[in-house]
């Protein structure tokens, strides 16, 4: 016997159960540690609950079982119980709610915002635009296809990395206005606790606050066709001087893109830089190898319009079909991605019509 | 007069859902039945305009 006990407690404090967390995410912003506090306050009122209705009933059943003698009494009614166990319940609710009701009015009070950003879900990606700041980028799945493939072993933040993290400050209170572009997704990240659908027409708000600069990272949970688990939400929390470093870059960036964008590239460059768009931006649908998939997604390769007419093939690119999950690629994509996913698409994946197009022919 | 009062009092009792046998035996052979549809769209609004000023109050606190 106190060999068993011996053995249950060492099993306790294994090590190992250190990584066996259970409990939610006690979080990073007030808010979500208000959302946790309130977590652990019910949870503990369900357990004295529970303890206290099984422990009359196991009682019950133990000291008046039927091998002592007992016998069943037959009543109809009891008002005065009856109107107890209604009364009781509906006070802890009640005493449960003004709690909660505090932590909700705390969470929809997204008033006197330092920085706003527009979130908007696409299939199968997000993009954030800084309302302020002239910045708007997509945030795209930056995992490897050979890690999904299982030809490659995954990382540890395997399906929860991006290309472009969402860029937030430190200690500035930051709202989010959140919508979708297609169907409805779901912006999540568990360390701030907030959870908000973003719904095609209508805007919903929320915000945080974070004192620690860090990577954070969510999921979208509306579930919302094919790669809805390959949609990941990043969150870089900056310093305020690091986050003013950040915004001036992009700016910078953004300048230089222009000047990319009259550049004459070679076939080589173009190719190159093609492929690499083609694997973040089409691959999810397209494949690959360029196959498709029958029935949804059209192959590439021997494709009539990739193989046909370059201003039909950019056309396509550019402003997508109507109807279709072939979105318009001109709010995504800058002009050098463009020419270099369709020169790309013109002349690999088993494809070489031998001709090409420069950025500065794509008309957005 | 008295007819009202337990009208009204019957249909508390269903708001919350607990009755007495007693009481549903004596209400269903005295009592009217306009008296009790009375009561029921009285209280109803009256429990309506209790969230309703609840709320306001809460929120004022905002
Ligand atoms: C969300 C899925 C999806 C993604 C991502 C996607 N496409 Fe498409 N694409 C489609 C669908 C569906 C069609 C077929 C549209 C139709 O019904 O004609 C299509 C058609 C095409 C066609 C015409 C093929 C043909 O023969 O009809 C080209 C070219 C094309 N896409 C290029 C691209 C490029 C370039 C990208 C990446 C920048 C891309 N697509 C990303 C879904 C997608
Ligand atoms: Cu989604």
């Amino acid at each position: 016997m106190t060999k068993a006990i011996t053995l249950a407690l060492s099993l306790l404090a294994m090590p190992a159960w250190a990584d066996w967390q259970v409990n939610m995410n006690e979080g990073v912003t007030a808010i979500s540690r208000e959302v946790f506090d309130l977590h652990m306050l019910i949870f503990w009122i369900c357990v004295a609950i529970g303890i206290a209705v099984f422990g009359v009933m196991f009682y019950s059943i133990f000291k008046f079982r039927k091998s002592k003698g007992a016998v069943a009494e037959h009543w109809h009614e009891n008002t005065t119980v009856e109107v107890l166990w209604t009364v009781i319940p509906f006070v802890i609710l009640i005493g449960m709610a003004v709690p909660a009701t505090a932590t909700l009015m705390d969470m929809y009070d997204t008033s006197e915002a330092d920085v706003d950003i527009q979130i908007t879900g696409y299939q199968w990606k997000w993009r954030y635009q800084y309302l302020d700041e002239d910045i708007d980028f997509f945030s795209n799945l930056s995992t490897p296809r050979e890690e999904i493939m299982n030809a490659q072993a995954k990382n540890a933040n395997y399906l929860l990395e991006v290309d472009n993290p969402l860029v937030i400050p430190a200690n500035k209170k930051v709202r989010f206005l959140i919508t979708a572009n297609d169907v409805i997704h779901s912006w999540w990240v568990p360390h701030f606790a907030v959870k908000k659908d973003a719904i095609p027409g209508f805007i919903n708000e929320s915000w945080v606050k974070v004192e620690e600069p860090g990577v954070y990272r969510g999921q979208c949970t509306e579930l919302c066709g094919k790669d809805h688990g390959f949609m990941p939400v990043v969150v870089e929390v900056k310093s305020e001087e690091d986050y003013a470093k950040w915004v001036a870059d992009q700016k910078a960036m953004k300048l230089a893109m222009a000047g990319e964008a009259s550049k004459q590239f070679s076939m080589d460059e173009l190719l190159a830089k093609g492929e690499g768009v083609y694997q973040a931006a089409c691959a999810g649908c397209h494949q690959l190898n360029g196959q498709g998939v029958p029935g949804a997604f059209p192959a590439i390769t021997g494709s009539s319009i990739a193989t046909g007419s370059i201003d039909g093939h950019i056309d396509i690119v550019v402003n997508g079909k109507a109807g279709t999950a072939m979105q318009a690629f001109k709010e995504q994509l800058s002009a050098v991605d463009i020419a270099a996913v369709v020169t790309y698409q013109r002349n690999a994946l088993g494809n070489s019509v031998g001709d090409m197009v420069q950025p500065s022919a794509i008309q957005k | 007069m008295k007819d009202w009062l337990r009208a009204f009092a019957s249909v508390f009792a269903a708001f919350l859902g607990v009755q007495s046998e007693e009481n549903r035996e004596r209400d269903f052979q005295q009592g009217r039945f306009s008296v009790f549809v009375v009561a029921g769209i009285t209280l109803t609004l009256g429990f309506l305009l209790t969230v309703y000023v609840l709320v306001q109050v809460v929120m004022s606190f905002v």
